[in-house]
């Protein structure tokens, strides 16, 4: 784990799937065309919103999605210009000018999150807020989710909140199996 | 390292009207609309730099979901980028801003959806087809028929029609008020637009329309019943509090014909059929009577329960004008609230007239004994374990709160639903009781009275002021009968999207509206409703005005963010330019700026420390007597009832055989011989993405829903041949609408479901307002007037 790293805790059995994340994150960095940064999927189920199980005891649930800023990110290994990078706080940004929209990044991603930007045929990516965090703001997804379904802190200082969180409630990453380390934590 | 540059490349101006122009593609508003020349260059362009500074200005979101939140608006180069919540001063816990709150200020910035310029229809009703013309082209030509009215008719055969699209202070009282300054016939809008058998039922039992329980209150409770109520897309804000409330091991129970979101943090979902919500409560109601798990002292005490009925003509007894209750210690009767008395709740007695009499507990327990737990099951469509149940954990889940939703009261005799829950919270007792109550809506006014203080708050007496004219108000659910009796010569519609958010469109369209000669429509956006107009005015929204909205303890200020779109004008700033040309400016000489300056001019001490500047800045005023700890209401078990009581017990409906809360069919009853030809129940819900129709298909939400769907049971879809996604034609004798079919288990065999708000231009074809229907209901009629039954509905479906 590099000396500082940001990480979120995403509490499932508070999501009601309103996807006001995905929309405020869409909206507020006025994301180009079809391209969203984050997603919500209906647990165990392909079509969004359609429950799992039969009635009348079908199963709703939902899991938020969104870039993992891996401790060991593939995207950053596998990106020919050096455009995918990982920063100070463990943050894993596109450098847009440099990027050339080979997408090796999406093809290797085990969470899809890298994204085209089809504007510019560069990537684009969520960026963990930084703009607002340095600032001492939340990011948007957190800041309007109106379930208080997540928390965005300091995952490599264990004396944290959500560094204590994720140990009280047993979070676990998503698709830890493909060895990159995610920093984003479900319960 | 490199610099990121995300911001800048997004800010774009070229990438968001591409945007813009993408998203136009399924709205039908054409150059003949006044598009071209927008598109051509005549708005400012939109061109933000990374360099432009960020400023903030807050607005209060005055769309009618029931949040009323404080926003705080991220202005850079004259534009709106980013929504983010604004603070509640007192509330840290409370901020909220959803994603129709942030979608909207988008919407509203595009000009390709706004209305900019007054436009005079050229074309036919419903063409589309419109000039432009000038401000005073406008204001003559309204003043012209207003007159013209007045003089061949009278004055209130001009009609002001308003329903709730915009609840801040001036835009929505601005058209009633020019309505009564000119002693036009206004409306009220409660009834056609289906909210209003809540505040009937409401009015009924605690005497008052609304009145609830703080939601963090729910920390105090054992069970939640969201009983109709989907809290997390209907009043977002609460949602937070319904889950730590869960998270504090109180049990959420969702009733409910769908699995709403709310259900996905629920413990237990609780597929009811429409319309027999009554019949749920009775059955939980006889459970408890029938096992003595009613609560029987809070009965005696504050509720009707003992009060003595006469046999004969179901009036309460009257002793010397008193109400009456028979005492078991002196074995006799006497007049209700005499001290030291046991009144009874059972028995049947003889008053000294000879006239027999029983508490009007027996009537309200027999009612309930229709409803045994086999019966109520299969009225509701559930399993009898799933009411037994739920009957034995309200009992005895002590305290148990019911939040209630106007979902279960847009069905005939809309007055029952909220009227029977309410009733089932008061046989258990829980009602004025911390962490129970049956809430409509959220909290009760947060303020504390100061003692002494007899000032109003707030400086309403000019505005109030409207002259000479007689005060005309109506009810809305006679609007088209009064238009077919040729009552309307002059019809002015504004914050309402009429027809798309009214019964039966088809009926609207081609038999109402064409009996109307003149109609001015109001609104920001290319709606339905203005597409029939014959002269559309360019509104504003929110973010665009000065205006004010009072959320005890707070006082938001909606002021202009953004610079003007085209030439639109506020609701108060026509009503004003209308007014000076039919000699009301008297009545009408103050900006929108000055109205809201002088309503604040109080001398009442909460707004001693008011400051118009810190105002401006902070967009909120905190009252200095906020109370910010949770409330509820009925604490002190005061009830402006007629019996000052919780009254289920309603003599003046005797004559209906409805003095009892009690449970009927539908009008259109699936079982009954339209459900021969037309066998499913079409409801249509307020979804996640959109406040009724001021939302639908912003780009960014395409995400979360991007056309109407109707939800079909696997069941019903396989015996129709329908796949999911498949087209299907949702049909029946009034109208049909065309669109996708979403095939879940989430929804009850039998029931279908269209979300509200979808535009014609959304559907494949027509509109789910097609099939709903205007009943006039004598009993609703009698108690107030007719709530819409917009789920009381059958449809048949097939593949298109």
């Amino acid at each position: 784990m590099s000396a500082k790293q940001y990480g979120m805790l995403i509490d499932t059995t508070r999501c009601v799937g309103c996807q006001t994340c995905v929309v405020s994150c869409k909206i507020n960095y006025q994301v180009p065309e079809e391209a969203y940064w984050s997603s919500v999927e209906t647990i165990g189920s392909e079509v969004m919103y359609q429950p799992t199980g039969k009635y009348p005891h079908p199963v709703l649930a939902f899991r938020p999605r969104l870039c993992n800023h891996c401790t060991d990110p593939v995207c950053v290994k596998n990106c020919p210009t050096g455009a995918m990078h990982k920063d100070e706080n463990g943050i894993v940004s596109v450098s847009q000018e440099v990027c050339i929209g080979c997408q090796y990044c999406v093809w290797v991603c085990p969470y899809n999150a890298p994204k085209l930007d089809t504007v510019q045929n560069v990537m684009s990516k969520c960026t963990f807020c930084q703009g607002r965090t340095t600032k001492g703001e939340k990011p948007y997804c957190v800041e309007s989710c109106p379930a208080e379904a997540r928390i965005f802190g300091l995952i490599s200082d264990p004396h944290s909140e959500i560094s204590r969180l994720i140990s009280a409630k047993h979070a676990q990453p998503l698709l830890p199996h493909f060895g990159t380390v995610p920093s984003v934590y479900y319960v | 390292m490199k610099k990121l540059t995300t911001s800048k490349t997004f800010k774009d101006a070229k990438i968001t009207r591409r945007t813009f122009l993408k998203g136009v593609g399924a709205i039908t508003v054409t150059g003949s609309l006044g598009m071209a020349g927008v598109l051509g260059g005549n708005t400012r362009q939109v061109k933000a730099t990374e360099d432009a500074p960020i400023k903030y200005i807050h607005s209060c979101c005055t769309v009618n979901c029931t949040s009323r939140c404080h926003l705080k608006g991220h202005v850079q180069d004259g534009r709106i980028v980013a929504v983010t919540p604004g603070l509640l001063p007192g509330r840290d816990d409370y901020p909220n801003a959803c994603l129709r709150a942030m979608s909207y200020a988008q919407r509203l910035q595009d000009p390709t959806q706004r209305v900019l310029y007054p436009m005079k229809r050229v074309g036919e009703r419903g063409e589309g087809k419109y000039e432009q013309i000038t401000w005073d082209e406008a204001f003559d030509l309204i003043a012209a028929k207003l007159t013209e009215t007045k003089e061949k008719y009278g004055s209130h055969a001009a009609s002001f029609f308003t329903m709730s699209g915009n609840l801040a202070k001036l835009a929505w009282e601005s058209t009633t008020r020019l309505g009564a300054t000119f002693g036009g016939t206004t409306y009220s809008t409660e009834g056609l637009m289906g909210d209003h058998g809540a505040s009937m039922g409401m009015n009924l039992v605690f005497g008052q329309a609304r009145g609830g329980h703080d939601t963090r209150d729910y920390m105090n409770s054992k069970l939640i019943l969201l009983w109709g109520r989907n809290v997390a897309d209907t009043h977002t804000s609460e949602l937070r509090y319904i889950i730590k409330a869960r998270e504090n091991g109180a049990k959420v129970v969702m009733i409910d014909p769908r699995q709403c979101s709310n259900a996905a943090v629920a413990d237990q979902w609780i597929p009811i059929r429409p319309q027999t919500d009554p019949a749920l409560a009775l059955g939980m109601m006889n459970y408890m009577i029938s096992r003595d798990l009613h609560d029987v002292a809070w009965l005696k005490a504050n509720s009707c329960a003992p009060l003595l009925v006469r046999n004969d003509d179901g009036q309460y007894l009257r002793l010397n004008g008193s109400y009456a209750v028979w005492d078991e210690k002196s074995k006799s009767i006497v007049p209700a609230g005499t001290a030291g008395v046991d009144p009874a709740l059972s028995g049947e007695y003889v008053a000294a007239d000879g006239v027999k009499c029983h508490p009007s507990f027996v009537d309200l327990a027999k009612e309930a004994s229709k409803y045994t737990i086999a019966v109520t099951a299969e009225i509701c469509g559930l399993e009898e374990e799933v009411v037994e149940q739920l009957a034995y954990e309200y009992a005895t889940m002590k305290p148990a709160g019911i939040r209630m939703g106007q979902g279960m009261q847009r069905v005939y005799n809309s007055f029952a639903p909220f009227r029977t829950v309410a009733t089932l919270a008061a046989v258990a007792g829980y009602i004025g009781v911390s962490g129970g109550g049956a809430s409509h809506m959220g909290g009760t006014s947060s303020i504390n009275p100061i003692p002494g203080v007899t000032v109003p708050d707030f400086n309403f007496a000019e505005w109030s002021n409207t002259g000479d004219a007689p005060f005309i108000e109506k009810k809305s659910s006679q609007l088209y009968n009064m238009i077919e009796n040729d009552e309307v010569k002059f019809l002015w519609i504004a914050v309402s999207n009429f027809i798309n958010q009214s019964p039966d469109a088809n009926r609207v369209i081609q038999d109402i509206l064409p009996k109307v000669p003149f109609i001015v429509n109001v609104d920001p956006f290319w709606t339905w409703t203005a597409k029939y107009a014959d002269l559309v005015l360019p509104g504003k929204t929110h973010w665009e005005v000065w205006d004010l909205l009072v959320r005890s303890p707070w006082v938001m200020l909606d002021q202009p963010a953004i610079e003007t779109m085209g030439e639109s004008k506020s609701d108060c700033e026509i009503c004003s330019g209308v007014a000076k040309r039919i000699e009301l400016g008297h009545l009408w000489d103050k900006t929108d700026e000055e109205w809201i300056r002088t309503f604040m001019t109080s001398e009442h001490p909460a707004f001693a420390a008011f400051d118009w500047d810190k105002w401006v800045q902070e967009g909120i005023f905190t009252r200095s007597d906020g109370i910010f700890d949770p409330v509820y209401a009925f604490k002190d078990q005061k009830y402006k009832t007629l019996t000052g009581k919780f009254e289920f017990y309603t003599e003046k409906l005797k004559q209906f055989g409805q003095e009892v809360p009690s449970y009927t069919r539908m009008l259109e009853d699936p079982q009954g011989d339209l459900g021969k030809k037309f066998p499913l129940v079409c409801i249509n819900y307020h979804d996640r993405l959109n406040v009724h129709s001021q939302h639908m298909l912003y780009p960014a939400l395409r995400i979360v829903s991007s056309e109407p769907e109707v939800q079909i049971n696997t069941v019903d879809a396989e015996a129709r041949g329908i796949a999911h996604g498949d087209k299907v034609k949702v049909f029946n004798d009034r109208g049909y609408c065309i669109l996708k079919a979403f095939i879940t288990e989430g929804i009850a065999p039998g029931i279908t479901a269209i979300a509200n708000g979808w535009t014609p231009e959304q559907y494949i074809e027509g509109n789910h307002q097609n099939l709903t229907h205007l009943t006039i209901n004598p009993v609703e009629e009698f108690i107030s007037q007719t709530n819409s039954a917009f789920y009381d509905v059958l449809v048949e479906i097939e593949k298109a």
